[in-house]
């Protein structure tokens, strides 16, 4: 037995000091920030004053049904990591390389968009000072005139690169401002945004003619919603923030999501107060407003929300100082978490070696990753510099929007696939009902930015591609398994010689009564493959036993690996090992992944115990998810000759595979092969165009096969009948994926339960489509 | 009133109110698994699939 690793590299746990008011307070001020200072401006301008308003509340309940995923989901996985974890437990590392990839990009465009939040209002303030009058005099410009305007823009790109590259100087110093802090500016800039709603109330109140402000209320249409939809999305990416807390926060199973769940209601009840009181803020036809009010505010752009908000304070003085306090307040504290939040997400990559080296340095002196930060850098200031304030928001915007996409798909899955083996502190109501209503809005609004931003769409079009690229070409074959607790938790080799050039074979053994029917045929297809042979025994650990005591939970399986190693390991190259592991399946799938098997070969008792799972809890997901070819045996033990073998066709990859296993099992010198196909009145299969396009794969000999088609009713009843004169029946598994069949048998199925001959049940591996329909 | 205004009232306040629904809804889900102690939603869910 190894040591168990937890002995010589105990984890790393972080103290747990955050209570729920510090992870609200995280969420809140992650979202009160930009998304009110630069969206509210620009999305009056585009929707009116109606529009603005229905888009904080349309976009708040939006944010609510996302943010019940991540609830449930960082109630049931309450650790750092976030997105890029919920991904690698439900879809495994492709999926989560994906995810962390677009949580760097989205965090680092959101950290530009922060700066140039905090720029914008500091030069704007500064301005009306005129404390820019000199800088203006050295162009040769005149403050607040149109030529003025792109030398105004250039100082606050400069003043946004010194902020951000300042924040990130201040990550590298590893002086990061803590939860604890960070609650209490929080709680001001709230305080501040609330009083802000609160004077526009007290302002409708005291002149009602203000009212008129939402006349008409929506001037540019109603589709003009779904566009600022799109952009303020980021201003509700706050409960993101929220689930990367799960290691320091005190009781994270019931915390987290109250935390996230009140920080998307709170956030949205201001933005709708604050939305009205911008609209209302400026009276038509008083000093400077020509026209309709809203259009006066859109005019100043992402600068819209201060110009309101300094004309509705009686001061306009005063009421610029504490806007600008607010703005560098808040704006700072985002842009630190998000700069934060980027670095963590490329260190991880880099840690896991999807990313190369540089993104894991460490560096000596103040322990954080310099090498991420860099990379964090380069985004934020190539985002900043290269583009428009308004595409900043767009890109920061979809790329979250894409992520949340992924997060709503993970619940489902998750929820689906391993809900009885979590223990969840939150399972949301109505299940899956909102995940898949967010999906859905998620999609409209996407197609959307396309028309509003086209720019966007291929800034995240290129980078989620960039992404593909990179993770099929480089990380794919360095990724290296992260200590998982629901997957792989240790691993033991009794063998380790490096073999190439062999087609590598799993078998997966579990007890002396599978071993026995497995080696025979086992020993065929390694011959026939000139195989590698990876003997693995997956041992299911209870949450609630130590890995000290795991070797307990050992009991025949390791007989059994001995008897097979010892049949085979005279004849071919074989490796053992030992598998610790939460779900068998799960650990069959995630070594077939890191040895790059590919074929997988399992023993089936052939009695269906379960009314969910139509062969077994442990092969039913193994078939659907392995990545390689999987051969399930029944009852094909002993000295067993299979002379005629019955392989039912119907069209599908499996089946040509099937063709090919059947030939190999055949006894070798007098076994027949009959490809059987049944017409049901829908026309049978034409095994010449079947072999030339499905077979082309597989190697099939057609000395030895033959082709019998009868005509019948059922083909289930029609291939029973046939199956008696044969010694030996091997079957395509269906195409279907099992949560379609919501468990009810194929007929593969039905006829492995159902025969008394024995049975093989093969599954090709059809590569991306494969991938395609385990993500669907 | 114009036709978009009563129309823009009611999607707000359904919003709104859906929101808070959720918040009062969720946060009644989270009191009530760690009101039972080591009760977790796990057997919740065994308990939803036996019916009970």
């Amino acid at each position: 037995m190894a040591s168990n690793p937890s002995s010589s590299s105990p984890t790393p746990e972080l103290s747990r000091e955050l209570s729920l008011f510090h992870v609200t307070m995280m969420g809140l001020g992650m979202m009160i920030g930009a998304g009110v200072f630069l969206g509210m401006g620009i999305s009056i301008g585009k929707a009116g004053p109606g529009g603005v308003v229905l888009t904080f509340a349309l976009n708040g309940l939006l944010a609510m049904l996302t943010a019940m995923s991540f609830a449930e989901l960082s109630s049931a996985i309450p650790r750092a990591g976030g997105a890029y974890n919920f991904a690698r437990i439900g879809f495994g590392r492709g999926t989560s390389f994906l995810a962390g990839w677009m949580e760097w990009f989205a965090s680092s465009v959101a950290g530009s968009m922060y700066a140039l939040t905090f720029a914008i209002y500091t030069v704007r303030f500064a301005g009306d000072l005129g404390w820019l009058n000199g800088l203006y005099k050295l162009f040769n410009v005149t403050a607040g005139s149109e030529q003025a305007l792109p030398v105004e823009a250039n100082i606050v790109k400069v003043v946004a690169v010194i902020t951000a590259f300042t924040f990130i100087y201040i990550n590298f110093r590893g002086s990061s401002e803590t939860g604890k802090i960070g609650a209490i500016i929080t709680m001001g800039q709230t305080i501040f945004v609330v009083a802000i709603g609160i004077v526009g109330v007290i302002t409708v109140i005291k002149d009602p003619s203000r009212l008129e402000n939402f006349r008409p209320f929506m001037p540019e249409g109603w589709s003009k919603l779904l566009i600022t939809m799109g952009f303020t999305y980021v201003a509700f990416e706050g409960y993101e923030v929220i689930a990367q807390a799960g290691d320091e926060t005190i009781d994270p199973r019931r915390n987290l999501p109250k935390a996230m769940i009140y920080s998307v209601c709170i956030v949205t009840v201001i933005y709708i107060l604050v939305a009205f009181a911008t609209v209302v803020s400026v009276k038509s036809g008083t000093q400077g407003v020509e026209g309709p009010s809203w259009k006066f505010i859109g005019s100043f752009g992402e600068e819209g929300f201060g110009e309101a908000v300094a004309r509705m304070i009686a001061y306009k003085n005063i009421g610029n100082i504490i806007l600008t306090l607010a703005v560098i307040f808040s704006s700072t504290s985002a842009l630190n978490a998000t700069v934060y939040s980027a670095t963590r997400a490329s260190y991880a990559l880099g840690r896991d070696s999807m990313l190369p080296k540089f993104f894991s340095l460490i560096h000596k002196k103040t322990n954080t990753p310099y090498g991420a930060l860099i990379a964090t850098g380069g985004i934020v200031f190539v985002a900043m510099t290269l583009l428009p304030t308004e595409q900043v928001v767009y890109s920061a915007s979809i790329m979250f929007l894409f992520l949340f996409f992924m997060v709503n798909v993970c619940v489902i899955k998750i929820r689906r696939s391993m809900a009885d083996e979590l223990t969840y502190g939150f399972l949301m109501p109505l299940f899956p009902l909102f995940p898949i209503l967010a999906i859905i809005g998620q999609i409209v609004l996407a197609f959307f930015f396309g028309h509003s931003s086209p720019l966007a769409w291929k800034i995240a079009s290129v980078w989620i591609i960039a992404g593909l690229v990179i993770y099929w070409a480089y990380a794919r074959s360095r990724a290296t398994i992260t200590e998982d607790e629901i997957l792989v938790l240790e691993e033991q080799r009794h063998h380790e010689k490096p073999v190439t050039g062999k087609y590598p074979i799993m078998v997966a053994v579990a007890n002396p009564a599978n071993a026995s029917q497995l080696i025979q045929s086992t020993y065929r297809l390694c011959g026939a493959k000139d195989a590698h042979l990876e003997l693995i025994h997956m041992v299911q650990v209870p949450d609630q036993v130590s890995l000290h005591d795991a070797d307990k939970h050992i009991h025949t399986g390791k007989e059994a690996l001995y008897e097979v190693m010892l049949s085979m390991a005279l004849h071919f190259p074989i490796s053992t090992t030992i598998r610790y592991c939460r779900n068998v399946a799960r650990g069959i799938v995630s070594a077939i992944r890191q040895k790059r098997t590919k074929m997988l070969v399992l023993g089936w008792h052939g009695v269906k115990h379960h009314a969910i799972f139509n062969l077994g809890s442990k092969i039913d997901p193994i078939i659907e998810q392995a990545p390689c070819n999987v051969v399930v045996l029944k009852d094909c033990g002993g000295n067993k000759t299979f002379k005629n073998v019955l392989v039912p066709i119907a069209g599908g990859p499996n089946g040509a595979l099937a063709l090919e296993i059947a030939s190999i099992l055949a006894a070798p010198d007098e076994g027949t092969v009959t490809a059987f196909s049944v017409d049901t009145g829908r026309g049978s299969v034409n095994f010449e165009q079947f072999l030339e396009t499905k077979g082309k794969k597989f190697d099939i000999p057609r000395e030895t096969l033959k082709t019998k088609t009868v005509k019948a009713k059922t083909a289930m009843k029609a291939i029973m009948k046939e199956a008696r004169d044969y010694d030996l029946v091997v079957l395509g598994t269906t195409e279907k994926p099992i949560l379609a069949q919501m468990g009810r048998m194929s007929l593969p199925e039905k006829i492995a339960c159902r025969t008394p001959k024995p049975v093989v049940m093969v599954k090709s591996d059809v590569g991306v489509r494969s991938w395609i329909r385990r993500w669907i | 009133m114009d036709r978009d205004i009563i129309i823009g009232i009611i999607i707000a306040a359904v919003a709104l109110s859906a929101v808070i629904l959720l918040t009062v809804t969720a946060r009644a889900s989270i009191g009530r698994i760690a009101a039972n102690g080591c009760r977790t939603a796990r057997e919740t869910l065994k308990d939803k699939k036996n019916g009970q």
